[in-house]
């Protein structure tokens, strides 16, 4: 009689920590797969923080560098892509190509010693300087939640509770283009 | 003997939580690692944030550092910002005015709470006029000083508090005191926590893992002591500047 209770002991004790662990591990994907949603939502955040900066600063430069046209038109199309965009990779895309048009209008901006003392250009570039940093900031902080969720569901045991429930999706990596992060680098002190 | 590995594994997993950043734990609002204060402008800046923190709930931090590491200044302090965890949780009502003086860069880093009352061309335009032309001129601890002063007044301006920091700066003996160590958990409680781990494990693991999901909730930022930040985080706003 004795011997049964001990089986059946062992029983339970085994279904709570088989239940117990697959619980957890499932919580655990749920949670890292919101914290993927919820970093992406914030890279949306800054990146649309950037698309409301640009046409201040484009109307800031025409008003010193008027015959700089290509340049203005590059930067309005690749912002008008941004707002076209749908999934991810194509934001993703979209963006870099913005990158690289403001980073072509900031070179350009160089040229012209009067726009460079301007006030309002100087607080424009400290805003536009900091919006790429913030987009810097939650790409890394995007991608270490990708990276945390990606990790766990391809991962032994964790990938057969995520297949169980349908999390078998991975994310994608929001990768910088070359350079991106040199955009806001315009040193007035050192530059000629 | 079970328990000593036991207490030696908890110990060492605790220190693999590796900091991104190589600075001891903050002693004070005012952290002089590169030691360019003077003693004075060190204490009294510590009692003007201080008392600002008292009254505002924000949090603002100054640090100088020997070295960024080979980092650029923007990630090394938004890491630092992590790291502490500058500004109250949940709020992110916090600041980092960070200055290496040996790479010659310094920056105002704003958490998430405090991006409007600190956008970025202000922070950019204070570091311009106020502290930058004093770096260029070599008084450093005058840079700072004039530095802090300016964030704390321009923060209590768009955040309407009336803080009176001629009144903070004289209040001495107050950081003396608010200063000091983290307090240490006594020894028994330190050994009983893993065991009674363990035993919950063996004997409840319901419990033991709702113990474990409540656990990791906590932490960031440090108890005791000087109050210690309150785990408050930023998104890389503010702005740089060399000298």
């Amino acid at each position: 009689m004795k011997k049964i209770w001990i089986v059946l002991g062992v029983i339970v004790l085994f279904v709570l920590i088989a239940y117990s662990t697959v619980s957890g591990k499932y919580n655990q994907i749920v949670t890292l797969n919101e914290s993927v949603t919820s970093s992406w939502a914030q890279v949306e955040n800054v990146l649309q923080r950037r698309n409301d900066l640009i046409p201040n600063l484009v109307n800031t430069v025409k008003g010193y560098a008027a015959q700089e046209r290509d340049v203005f038109i590059k930067v309005t199309e690749a912002r008008a892509k941004v707002g076209q965009a749908q999934s991810i990779p194509q934001k993703v895309e979209a963006n870099n190509e913005l990158s690289g048009a403001l980073s072509r209008l900031l070179v350009v901006a160089e040229r012209y010693p009067d726009l460079k003392s301007n006030q309002n250009f100087l607080a424009l570039q400290d805003e536009l300087a900091g919006t790429e940093n913030r987009i810097a900031v939650e790409r890394k902080r995007y991608n270490e939640s990708v990276q945390a969720y990606n990790t766990t569901v391809r991962r032994f045991p964790t990938n057969l509770i995520a297949g169980m429930f349908g999390y078998t999706k991975e994310n994608k990596y929001f990768q910088a283009a070359e350079g991106a992060k040199e955009v806001p680098q315009v040193n007035f002190n050192t530059q000629p | 003997m079970k328990r000593i590995w036991l207490f030696l594994l908890v110990f060492l997993a605790s220190s693999l939580v590796s900091a991104k950043v190589n600075l001891p734990a903050p002693s004070g609002f005012v952290n002089d690692f590169a030691r360019v204060l003077k003693t004075e402008t060190t204490s009294q800046l510590e009692n003007i944030l201080s008392a600002f923190e008292r009254q505002s709930g924000i949090e603002i931090a100054v640090v100088t550092t020997p070295s960024l590491e080979e980092q650029p200044i923007e990630d090394y302090a938004v890491d630092l910002f992590k790291q502490w965890g500058i500004g109250k949780k949940g709020k992110d009502n916090g600041a980092l005015f960070l200055i290496a003086p040996n790479e010659r860069k310094t920056r105002i880093e704003v958490g998430y709470g405090l991006e409007g009352a600190i956008n970025d061309a202000l922070a950019g335009r204070l570091l311009d006029q106020v502290v930058v032309p004093r770096f260029k001129a070599g008084n450093i601890d005058e840079g700072i000083a004039a530095g802090t002063l300016a964030i704390v007044s321009r923060i209590a301006q768009s955040e309407n508090i009336a803080f009176d920091l001629e009144a903070a700066a004289s209040s001495m003996g107050v950081s003396s005191r608010s200063r000091g160590q983290k307090i240490p958990l006594p020894w028994p409680i330190k050994i009983l926590i893993p065991i009674v781990m363990f035993y919950l494990f063996i004997r409840h693991p319901w419990l033991f893992l709702l113990f474990l999901g409540g656990g990791g909730r906590h932490g960031g930022g440090f108890s005791g002591g000087f109050g210690g930040f309150g785990g408050g985080m930023s998104g890389g706003g503010g702005a740089s500047r060399g000298w």
